[in-house]
């Protein structure tokens, strides 16, 4: 059995949206391993984006248990979690979040950065991620210049830059035409291929049919599995 | 890193951070020339007192130099005992006052006659022609002002006395001088008729012969001798007179200028609430643009103090680069405004309003860091409580 990178047990996630009480989670329980790429389907609104979140460590659960690269997340100072997402998370958006006054190198650089690389090995390592996503000749331009898809990959090459266990990417072909959410889909394989866990939440049945592991959710929780499937 | 994504993050909006840069480097400017303005009087006296060079002024019990015609007696007794003091190196006796100059045959004019021996003297400047010599005991230098009223040159007579018997229309027992100089008077008001002559001529025109009385002794110091110690010796030692130090003299000028300090402690806070106001919400603004960016950074592992320093330093980078500005236009509204100012007659030739000192240019620094400190704070806060999940779910939902 590979290593096991997040395990949430019964985990909830609840809040008040003007005076009601949301549920936006109910006893989910997954585990996460090495290696393995998971795609999360489901309606608007079903808790997807939320246990991301959560497994993320950008958002805590309000009961359950969640082991985050086997430490217990609930004991997770700030400072910890924010740590755990420099070193073991990468995270990708349907929004690219490129800062559109750094250049692309500058954007995938700032991970880097807050590890505290020496200039040199900043520079190779970005070099390197952002020939991996076929963007080495785009390096200089500033997000404006850049197409969606590019923007996209830049996203992506700043989630890989501190080679992350576990990349979680949220509708990343979102805003994205066919042919482009075709590029994204084809790296985030190849990606997979290269050994990196991938936690996909979309819209998108031929991009989550991709992921050896397909999971839907509705209403806060996870369907059991379809006979048959994988 | 936190520097890097400041500036970065202030250029975004290349026009906007001008012009905020344009308004801080106003309110800047106001700041600075309350500062000076604060202590200009006093720094433009320093400056003359320190070109006049005398470290104690020995005056009438109760008065500043110069301020009333009071004196006081035995005048040339207490500055040969001051001069016999350890440290001092000379006490100038001097007599300044009230009188009446003319020419021959023309109607008098009131004028102030300053009393000071050659070669001692520091209360003029010599434009043109000499100054007095030691030997020149009936001879005068004179402003520009009262030559310009008496149609003075130099070589001619100056005809003056104590009192003008009006219904004659004549000056009574007027004593005769002749012209050697024309000067300016350091502490002359800008129309002030003056003339200068030897300390014992004005006081027989002064009517101060009997009881020997001067309107102040100047005392000069070796260079290891303390004013302050020198002026408490002078007080202890005689009492019917007021002695100052340099130091003591500014601080009780200082005093008097209190609505100077009023006038630019209100002025001057205004223009630090505009500097808060427009950098708080200048980076408040851009912050609120910025939000979903803010909550990207803290994901993908930037820690939250390197983002509130961030802000912080925005708004200090936004102050730092309005000083330029600041200095810049407060130096060219401060000449302006002095200008206007000194241009009233009620004020002495050599002073200024404005003076640009270490101080001012200190204190308007400190303030200036201090502004965009305090307006840091909201935008800093904002960041200090970003929530990242619902600033990411609000950002893509919008």
């Amino acid at each position: 059995m590979s290593e096991r990178l997040v395990s949430a047990r019964d985990l909830a996630k609840d809040y008040q949206l003007d005076g009601f009480a949301i549920h936006a989670l109910r006893s989910v329980t997954l585990e996460v391993h090495a290696g393995e790429f998971i795609s999360i389907m489901g309606a608007s609104g079903c808790g997807k984006s939320t246990l991301l979140h959560i497994l993320g460590a950008v958002d805590v659960p309000s009961a359950g248990e969640l082991t985050l690269f086997g430490r217990n997340a609930a004991e997770l100072t700030d400072a910890e979690r924010t740590a755990l997402r420099l070193h073991h998370l990468g995270f990708v958006f349907q929004r690219f979040f490129l800062l559109p006054m750094l250049t692309a190198a500058e954007n995938v650089m700032l991970p880097l950065m807050e590890a505290g690389l020496a200039r040199r090995q900043r520079e190779e390592r970005v070099h390197e991620v952002m020939e991996y996503v076929g963007l080495a000749q785009r390096m200089r331009h500033k997000p404006g210049q850049l197409s969606g898809g590019e923007q996209q990959r830049v996203a992506i090459a700043r989630a890989l830059v501190n080679r992350p266990q576990l990349l979680l990417a949220d509708e990343p072909t979102g805003e994205l035409d066919e042919a482009t959410g075709e590029q994204i889909a084809e790296l985030l394989q190849r990606l997979h291929a290269d050994g990196t866990a991938i936690v996909l939440v979309t819209h998108n049945p031929e991009l989550a049919a991709r992921a050896t592991r397909q999971l839907r959710m509705r209403d806060g929780q996870i369907e059991p599995p379809m006979e048959g499937a994988p | 890193m936190v520097g890097f994504l400041a500036i970065r993050g202030l250029f975004r909006h290349p026009a906007r951070t001008l012009l905020g840069v344009l308004g801080v480097g106003v309110a800047g400017a106001l700041l600075l020339d309350m500062q000076m303005l604060s202590r200009g009087l006093q720094a433009s006296l320093h400056r003359i007192l320190k070109e006049v060079g005398y470290e104690v002024r020995v005056t009438p019990r109760g008065t500043l130099p110069f301020d009333t015609d009071a004196t006081f007696p035995d005048g040339h007794r207490i500055a040969a005992a001051i001069t016999a003091h350890p440290g001092v190196d000379h006490a100038a006796p001097i007599l300044g006052g009230s009188v009446y100059a003319a020419r021959a045959g023309r109607e008098p004019v009131s004028a102030f006659v300053y009393g000071m021996d050659p070669p001692t003297q520091a209360l003029w400047r010599v434009l043109d022609g000499r100054d007095l010599a030691p030997s020149d005991s009936m001879y005068a230098v004179v402003s520009p002002a009262l030559a310009a009223a008496l149609g003075l040159s130099i070589g001619d007579s100056l005809h003056a006395a104590g009192e003008y018997t009006s219904q004659l229309g004549m000056l009574r027992s007027p004593r005769i001088y002749v012209v050697t100089g024309i000067a300016e008077f350091h502490f002359d008001l800008r129309t002030q008729r003056s003339f200068a002559i030897g300390t014992r001529e004005a006081q027989h025109l002064r009517n101060e012969v009997a009881r020997d009385g001067l309107s102040l002794i100047a005392v000069a110091l070796d260079d290891q001798t303390s004013g302050d110690a020198v002026s408490a010796w002078v007080r202890d030692t005689f009492p019917e007179v007021e002695a100052f130090s340099v130091v003591e003299a500014l601080d009780a000028v200082q005093g008097q200028l209190a609505y100077f300090n009023l006038f630019s402690l209100v002025l001057g806070s205004v223009s630090m609430v505009v500097c808060v106001l427009l950098v708080g919400t200048m980076v408040a603004l851009s912050i609120s643009e910025r939000l979903g960016e803010l909550a990207i950074l803290r994901a993908i592992g930037l820690r939250r103090r390197r983002l509130v320093s961030m802000v912080f330093l925005e708004s200090l980078a936004l102050v730092l680069l309005s000083m330029p500005i600041a200095f810049g236009a407060g130096h060219l509204i401060s000449l302006w405004l002095d200008a206007i100012l000194t241009r009233a007659p009620s004020i002495p030739v050599d002073m200024s309003f404005f003076v640009f000192t270490r101080r001012a240019a200190l204190r308007t620094l400190a303030l200036l860091f201090l502004s965009g400190s305090i307006a840091g704070l909201y935008p800093a806060l904002l960041v200090a409580r970003l929530r990242i999940a619902p600033t990411l779910h609000s950002e893509v939902m919008g």
